[in-house]
């Protein structure tokens, strides 16, 4: 049983800081990024290519991963965010975001190939059960990510723009804000942290190019069931998914997996839209 | 007596030497045609995904159809006419097989058309393809695919599905005398399909699943599956799913539980992907593919003759298409050979002629297995042509030792 919760923490772990990511972009923009499982999958790929395919340090593939989440972070603001978001009111970013994500996704199937292939293990330790990485590091680097998300927020300066964005982004231009800046920085931070993602679960997923979709989707649903905006929320978010998906096929069979977790999606919907960690926020008018 | 007008000697004589000069004509043009098509080449349409997601296998598939035709060729052709292959890659993209296929039978002017190589593309070409009453050589393993009422000219060149399936259910009640079976499927629709063909298949042995679990393929973690199954008293798991990734996931749970039950299963277990994908190479020891017969070496490690005749052949320009495995690029050999024999008993393109011929020929012994079509069972490989291999065992020569249960 043990195994059992382990593993749906572990789960949980990946899909909280998908969903993570989603709010830090969220923050600045107001969008949720249909790219934003991809983080991981670029992530997970780069460091299996420097590891091994290029034979160089676990380190060294750790660096690679986070650049390349940057990289794929700006160049996601730059290319799929900025000019819709400046030119529309419309939720179009969800095409362009969505085009972005498949265009990654197609060129990386081209690059990497199609088969999953092997991550390596970030430290040396035999197989050890309810104790090895593969499970306790998406664990805990998604605990660390939610603590030091609000700690960023709540105590550095950018952290502050990015809420002060968050709550109401013309204000913050009028205050003197960079607001396109802090934008583009916020998905560098994203790109970092969705690739942190893909290094942490990376034993678990392998390095696959289809990762990103089903990771994004999971994020998703972690993210509304702690409502956004939330790292607190996020985390549960994560976690409840997680374990109801490993609880549900303990008890119930893998058969119903899909189907509570879009079943719970739903009921929160409809009882707590904003929600468990979420607010509903009123605009005086 | 009135005489016909306008017939006068020497227009009796240039009638006659006109009417006999058309006759000369005719008779020369008669005699010249054979010759014409005698030269005219025999053209093979072939649609393969060489791009995209199956392109390993689809380009050792692409490499064994050249060697064969070009082995053909070499020997004179058939009927004494060169082999003209008419290649489109599909990209795994079944509009684009739709449309290539559309294109070769209507505009190329094709004899028959061997593709295209994956159920999932191939589906949606029959109805062309049969409309155009064209021959359709099929690399699918789909049961759908084969109906020899809806689709009279087509023909599989592989071993259907429940083939597998039946013969993996085989080993497992027969061979490794197991009892409790857990059935653990990836949720496509040949996941699923393959769950229910794995029970029906069981029935004839009274056995029923313990335990049965679809799974997305994409989950990064089957522990929770492997634990019910292990709680359920299986003793062996079956898997089905093309899903290399997937695959290794089970593999590996049911290794890191120090939990030595066989897995047997859908041919990608054999793929060197899997064992790249395991933490250990030893989980894969007790796992189980479905293989073929022509893969399985004698005692002295050497594959069938005919086989091992073909890569020696051509040894100089296989080894990329190696790591796809022997079967990949005998699948498309077997195409050929199917079409060549056909052929040469009818004698003639006629696609209704081939049929006929392929219908009556009592076996058609090519190196991928053996096919005896009859007018109800065009899909034709025989179960016997399917082998159950160890996962682990593959020789450097790309054959496998059989099977020897303890």
């Amino acid at each position: 049983m043990l195994l059992v919760i382990v593993s749906g923490l572990a789960l949980g772990g990946l899909y909280g800081m998908t969903a993570l990511v989603y709010n830090v972009m969220y923050s600045t923009s107001k969008v949720l990024s249909f790219g934003t499982g991809q983080f991981a999958m670029v992530g997970g790929i780069v460091t299996a290519w420097l590891v091994l395919g290029l034979h160089w340090p676990i380190w060294i593939g750790f660096l690679g991963c986070l650049a390349s989440g940057a990289a794929f972070g700006w160049l996601s603001e730059v290319i799929a965010v900025r000019r819709i978001v400046a030119t529309s009111d419309e939720h179009l970013w969800v095409l362009s975001t969505l085009a972005l994500s498949t265009m990654v996704q197609e060129g990386m199937a081209i690059w990497w190939g199609t088969d999953p292939t092997p991550f390596p293990r970030v430290f040396p330790q035999e197989f050890a059960g309810s104790f090895d990485q593969k499970f306790w590091l998406p664990l805990i680097l998604a605990v660390l990510m939610a603590i030091g998300l609000e700690q960023f927020y709540r105590h550095t300066m950018v952290g502050k723009l990015f809420i002060a964005m968050s709550e109401d982004s013309f204000a913050a231009r009028a205050r003197g804000v960079a607001t396109d800046r802090m934008r583009s920085l916020s998905y560098v931070f994203a790109g970092v942290l969705g690739s942190l993602a893909g290094f942490a679960g990376g034993q678990l997923t392998f390095a696959d190019f289809a990762l990103g979709t089903a990771l994004g989707l999971s994020g998703f649903i972690a993210l509304a069931v702690g409502g956004i905006g939330s790292s607190v929320g996020a985390l549960v978010g994560g976690a409840i998914l997680g374990m109801l998906t490993s609880l549900t096929t303990h008890y119930f069979g893998a058969e119903y997996q899909k189907t509570i977790a879009i079943g719970l999606l739903i009921l929160l919907l409809v009882v707590r839209p904003q929600g468990l960690f979420g607010t509903t926020r009123v605009r005086q008018v | 007596m009135s005489k016909t007008p306008g017939l006068t000697g020497i227009g009796r004589r240039r009638l006659i030497q006109g009417i006999g000069g058309i006759g000369a004509a005719s008779l020369s043009s008669s005699l010249a045609m054979p010759a014409i098509a005698q030269n005219k080449p025999i053209r093979m349409g072939w649609i393969a995904a060489v791009s995209g997601m199956f392109a390993t296998n689809a380009q050792a598939q692409d490499w064994g159809f050249r060697m064969a035709v070009a082995d053909l060729n070499e020997k004179g052709g058939l009927l004494g006419r060169p082999i003209e292959i008419i290649m489109r890659d599909s990209a795994a993209d079944p509009t684009k097989a739709v449309s290539y296929a559309k294109e070769l039978v209507y505009n190329e002017n094709i004899d028959v058309l061997c593709g295209p190589i994956n159920s999932g593309e191939a589906l949606p070409t029959l109805g062309i393809v049969s409309g155009a009453k064209k021959l359709h050589l099929i690399g699918g393993s789909v049961e759908e695919l084969i109906d020899p009422v809806k689709y009279p000219l087509g023909f599989r060149n592989l071993n259907a599905n429940g083939q597998w399936i039946k013969v993996a259910v085989k080993f497992m009640a027969e061979d490794l005398k197991k009892t409790r079976i857990a059935i653990i499927n990836d949720n496509t629709g040949y996941g699923v399909l393959s769950r229910e063909a794995v029970i029906r298949f069981m029935a004839p042995y009274n056995l029923k699943p313990v335990y049965t679990a679809t799974v997305d393929p994409n989950k990064p973690d089957v522990t929770d599956e492997l634990l019910k199954a292990k709680e359920a008293g299986a003793d062996v798991i079956t898997e089905w799913s093309n899903a290399t990734g997937f695959v290794a996931r089970l593999v590996n749970a049911r290794g890191e539980q120090n939990w030595n039950v066989p897995i047997v299963g859908h041919p990608a277990i054999l793929q060197e992907q899997v064992a790249r994908l395991l933490t250990k190479r030893a989980y894969w020891d007790n796992a189980y593919g479905v293989g073929y017969t022509h893969l399985v070496v004698d005692a002295q490690g050497r594959l069938p003759a005919n086989v091992q005749a073909f890569i020696d052949k051509h040894k100089d320009t296989i080894t990329p298409y190696m790591a796809a495995g022997i079967q990949a690029f005998l699948q498309a050999h077997a195409a050929v050979t199917i079409y060549a024999e056909g052929l040469t008993k009818a004698g003639d393109t006629d696609p209704f002629k081939v049929r006929a011929a392929l219908e009556s020929i009592p076996v058609i012994s090519a190196p991928f297995g053996p096919f005896i079509y009859t007018a109800n069972d065009h899909t034709g490989f025989q179960d016997d042509g399917i082998k159950l291999v160890n996962a682990n065992a593959q020789l450097p020569n790309g054959g496998y030792p059989a099977v020897r249960i303890a």
